[in-house]
């Protein structure tokens, strides 16, 4: 029997306690974790501590370490891409990197040079992309999926830590942003950047597969506390962004996409909750179909894709170039909202 | 007991039209009889050509009260006040009854909307609509009512854009963002949808299209919990004709609902100038 790859995690976060530590502890004949990193001395310590591994400091002590067969890239965004690149020439054997991939197309290009060097499977953290859920309902809607007019993404969630702390116990976790009232242009702008890059990027991949080519933001509204409404053309389909964060308890969280002759709604649990797959509803004109949900989720099915990609029983479902693809998607709707929330015209 | 209120239907009307006021009128014996030369209400087909001019034909002394069902766009803002400052003076009462906002679900949500919401952030409201509907002003129109009914009528458009399958309306209401959309499936449900969000709570309906009493879905969610409001099993054409009986029946009563069309057309008619795509 293949004895288990060894995992080096970069950040300690929430989203490693939360998502890849319970995971990866449902999946031990794949993947053990042997050092998690956190430029915090004492959370490195205690969220190693929890899965039996060593803790470190440093980026360089997780990619010298020579149990690391592969690295989970969960630092802040602005540090992906020259961590990918770092992995990737410190001779790992696959990444891991949690969305956003990149913040630009320059350090997408960074990227893609780096892997294709190294030769070395990525799997970007897209968990609905890899959600059994919605996978189904790609292949229930394969024969029609090229009719899609319409596709729209809502997300109205509850702040995170509501979920976080029904996934795991989490010792600390940064400080929320402080309130600073009314924002101005400039203010309102880098909000939708960290909207789009930070909580829509979760369905871009998926718009993708109705829309694979960004057109424009037509509209790009933030919306306190964190939310906002973005209007955009993507292959000449309509694409709607809806997504609102907010106190309180109910999550809906839905991607739906029509057809002058069906429709197709998929209904995602919130983040960090381990609590299955998605659930899908396909109608049309004789009536509905439902794709009952899987106890396996998303977050399951990157780390699966990985260990098949590293052991050579798997094809990649999305190609680099798809991976790139979707940043560029990502950054491009990015870049469209912070202009039109700059510069937005008002009929 | 009250005696039945004379009705009948004024102008040309499709046969579509005729029976379903007819099946109204049955439903209601108690308060509406038919009795086409001396009607006191009078029913006007929105879709037929020249409804403005049925509706001022109507209007006159002795017209207790006018229905105009589903007007279609085409009249403007100003001959729409016109006509509504013509039943003023005439003491003709006119009601009018959209596609969604008519529903008698809507007008209690909107009530309990405002009490148990406030500062409402976000509204996003998606109407879906089978391959009949080929006029995107039309659904707009429609739309555009049932949000004043539930919000209020629309401050600013933001962005507007329409295309073969839809329409998408990013607009404002106050200091709410609205995002409003129209998509063409044959698939269910045919209905209008809509949500409201505060920071601590949310406002849900669903109004179905068709011509049937299957009710609106509505329910609120706050910290409690979420609470679904009773149905209501009532045509949106029974509805409307209760209301207006009911108002022609109190001395000194009015309606809004024409010089909220006229607001919602002239809105409309700003909206569709700019809007970008095909037909």
């Amino acid at each position: 029997m293949t004895p288990p790859l060894g995992v080096g995690i970069l950040g300690a976060g929430p989203v490693t306690q939360a998502i890849h530590l319970p995971t990866l502890a449902r999946l031990p004949d794949q993947f053990r974790v042997v050092t998690v990193m956190d430029v915090d001395a004492r959370v490195a310590k205690a969220v190693a501590a929890r899965a039996g591994a060593e803790p470190a400091q440093t980026m360089q002590a997780v990619l010298d370490h020579p149990g690391v067969d592969v690295v989970a890239v969960c630092s802040p965004h602005q540090f992906h891409a020259e961590q990918v690149a770092a992995i990737c020439a410190a001779g790992k054997r696959g990444v891991l990197c949690e969305k956003p991939l990149a913040t630009t197309g320059a350090e997408a290009e960074d990227i893609r040079k780096a892997v294709t060097a190294a030769g070395i499977p990525l799997v970007v953290g897209a968990m609905h992309a890899y959600d059994p859920g919605w996978l189904a309902a790609l292949d229930a809607c394969a024969s029609w999926i090229g009719s899609v007019h319409t596709i729209r993404s809502t997300i109205v969630l509850p702040f995170n830590d509501r979920f976080e702390d029904w996934a795991t116990e989490i010792p600390s976790r940064p400080a929320p942003p402080a309130h600073t009232g009314v924002l101005n242009a400039e203010e309102r702008a880098e909000r939708i950047r960290g909207l789009v890059l930070g909580l829509s990027i979760h369905d871009l991949p998926l718009v993708r597969a109705f829309a694979p080519a960004f057109d424009r933001v037509d509209h790009a509204e933030f919306v306190a506390p964190f939310g906002g409404v973005i209007s955009l053309t993507a292959g000449q389909r309509r694409v709607e962004l809806i997504a609102f964060m907010r106190p309180g308890w109910r999550p809906d969280w839905r991607l739906e996409a029509w057809t002058p002759e069906a429709s197709l709604s998929v209904s995602f649990t919130p983040s960090y909750v381990h609590a299955g797959s998605a659930s899908v509803t396909i109608r049309d004109r004789q009536g509905e179909r439902c794709i009952t949900p899987t106890p396996a989720n998303g977050y399951e099915g990157e780390w699966r894709e990985l260990h098949g990609l590293i052991s050579g029983t798997a094809f990649p479902r999305y190609p680099l170039s798809e991976v790139i693809a979707d940043l560029t998607f990502a950054t491009g709707v990015a870049e469209g909202a912070v202009s039109a929330v700059l510069h937005g015209r008002r009929q | 007991m009250t005696s039945p209120v004379s009705v009948t239907i004024a102008g040309p009307a499709s046969d579509g039209f005729t029976r379903s006021q007819h099946a109204v009128w049955a439903s209601l014996p108690v308060s509406l009889t038919e009795a086409p030369a001396k009607a006191r209400l009078i029913a006007v087909d929105g879709r037929s050509a020249g409804w403005l001019e049925t509706l001022e034909n109507a209007i006159r002394p002795g017209t207790a009260g006018v229905l105009v069902v589903r007007p279609a766009p085409g009249p403007s803002a100003h001959d729409i006040r016109s006509a509504a400052a013509a039943a003023a003076s005439a003491g003709t009462i006119v009601a009018v009854q959209t596609t969604w906002a008519a529903n008698p679900a809507v007008a209690p949500f909107a009530r309990a909307a405002a009490e148990r919401l406030s500062d409402i952030t976000l509204i996003d409201s998606v109407a879906q609509l089978d391959d009949t509907h080929s006029q995107w002003a039309d659904v707009l129109l429609d739309h555009l009512s049932l949000l004043r009914a539930v919000i209020g009528p629309l401050d600013l458009t933001r962005f507007a854009a329409q295309h073969e399958h839809g329409y998408t309306v990013d607009a404002a209401v106050g200091t709410s963002a609205v995002a409003m959309s129209a998509v063409r499936s044959a698939a269910p449900p045919q209905a209008a949808r809509l949500a409201a969000h505060s920071a601590t709570a949310e406002a849900h309906l669903i109004v179905p299209s068709g011509d049937t009493a299957t009710p609106a879905t509505t329910w609120f969610v706050d910290s409690a919990g979420a609470a679904v409001q009773p149905t209501w099993y009532e045509t949106a054409s029974r509805a409307s004709w209760r209301r207006l009986r009911d108002a022609a029946e109190r001395p000194g009563e009015s309606l809004p609902d024409l010089s909220n069309l006229a607001d919602d057309a002239e809105m409309l008619t700003g909206i569709t100038a700019v809007w970008h795509g095909g037909k």
